[in-house]
């Protein structure tokens, strides 16, 4: 098979794929390499190449549970559930907790999430940016979670409550908690948004 | 990349394969087993809490002809908590296996809280009216001296006679 027909296969035509030669692994791998990264990168404060350790492990998962795979089920949110296991296994062996990131914000989650707040944008993006980043980083990791899923990384309602594993109803509940929280850091620290 | 290559050398010199469905599946079916195991028996407990409940007639004399005062201790003192416990922590076990199959996290808590909790009364009344729940406690009582003075204080007694 010719590389441009793999980047032509969808998910689950790659995971066939992947369960009868390990070496079209790699589309699976290209594919998903920076969107897992970069989730890790949000959600973690761990270095570069200690980032890179975890994602690798992450992938091993992914291919030794290949089989597991829920056809039923969106492929990217099933790889974010290895990938959200992992990392929180990964805080239980470290015994850490996620603290410091510095993640990209785009205009656009920006935009969502201080319309979502009910936030009035006074502030130089730069500014608000690392504003919000550092508000977010004061949440608990379930909140921090869900609410970096659903406006860092654009995830569905659905599509969270597949990857964390809890019902769509909880999600709901944990988003609004999320913001409610979010608000009161605003009020508590005195922060000007 | 390098990413790549690594997880590749990584497959290839471990000999990592990806586990067998059929091992998915057999964890599935063990979950559901065990949920279906922890089902029958909060439902036993359920019998078991009827046939105590059913038969507590002493208990019931005394409060609607002798110690209507007492009333709330007496009825207070003869809830079966061994098998109230034992009902409740099948039901929580019944739940976390549920969480444990396939599609189990998409059922919210309350709502297998009320199936489970339904299923257990409508199961132990059906094995209640078939002995079961009679037959566990006169089982447990003749074995246990101390589960007969926890559960039996009050209908063990003999009734008094009526005038």
């Amino acid at each position: 098979m010719k590389e441009t027909d793999y980047f032509n296969k969808n998910d689950k035509e790659l995971v066939k794929l992947s369960l009868q030669n390990s070496e079209s692994f790699l589309y699976i791998v290209q594919r998903y390499e920076k969107p897992l990264m970069r989730y890790i990168k949000r959600i973690t404060n761990l270095r570069l190449e200690d980032a890179e350790d975890l994602l690798q492990e992450i992938f091993i998962k992914i291919y030794i549970n290949l089989n597991d795979f829920n056809p039923n089920l969106k492929f990217s949110s099933w790889i974010y559930r290895i990938a959200h296991n992992e990392v929180i296994s990964n805080f239980r062996k470290l015994r850490i907790r996620p603290q410091k990131v510095d993640a990209e914000i785009n205009t656009e989650i920006l935009k969502k999430i201080t319309s979502d707040l009910n936030l009035e944008k006074k502030l130089d993006q730069k500014i608000l940016q690392t504003k919000i980043m550092y508000i977010i980083n004061k949440l608990d990791i379930k909140y921090k979670e869900v609410i970096i899923l659903k406006y860092l990384e654009n995830k569905s309602y659905q599509e969270i409550s597949d990857i964390i594993k809890k019902p769509k109803n909880s999600v709901g509940i944990l988003i609004k908690r999320a913001k409610i929280k979010l608000n009161n850091i605003i009020k508590d620290e005195n922060i000007n948004i | 990349m390098n990413l790549e290559k690594n997880i590749l050398n990584k497959i290839k010199t471990q000999k990592i394969k990806p586990r067998a469905k059929w091992l998915f599946s057999l964890k599935n079916i063990i979950a559901w087993l065990l949920g279906i195991i922890s089902l029958i028996i909060s439902s036993l407990s359920m019998s078991v809490i009827i046939h105590i409940i059913n038969n507590n007639n002493y208990l019931f004399f005394r409060v609607n002809h002798q110690h209507q005062h007492y009333s709330m201790q007496l009825i207070l003192k003869s809830i079966p908590y061994l098998w109230l416990i034992s009902l409740i922590i099948f039901i929580i076990i019944f739940r976390y296996t549920l969480k444990q199959t396939k599609d189990g996290y998409k059922i919210e808590i309350s709502k297998i809280i009320i199936i489970s909790a339904g299923l257990s009364i409508i199961l132990g009344y059906l094995f209640y009216i078939q002995g079961i729940g009679t037959n566990i406690d006169n089982s447990f009582s003749h074995k246990s001296h101390l589960y007969r003075n926890i559960m039996r204080p009050c209908h063990m007694k003999q009734m008094p006679k009526m005038k």
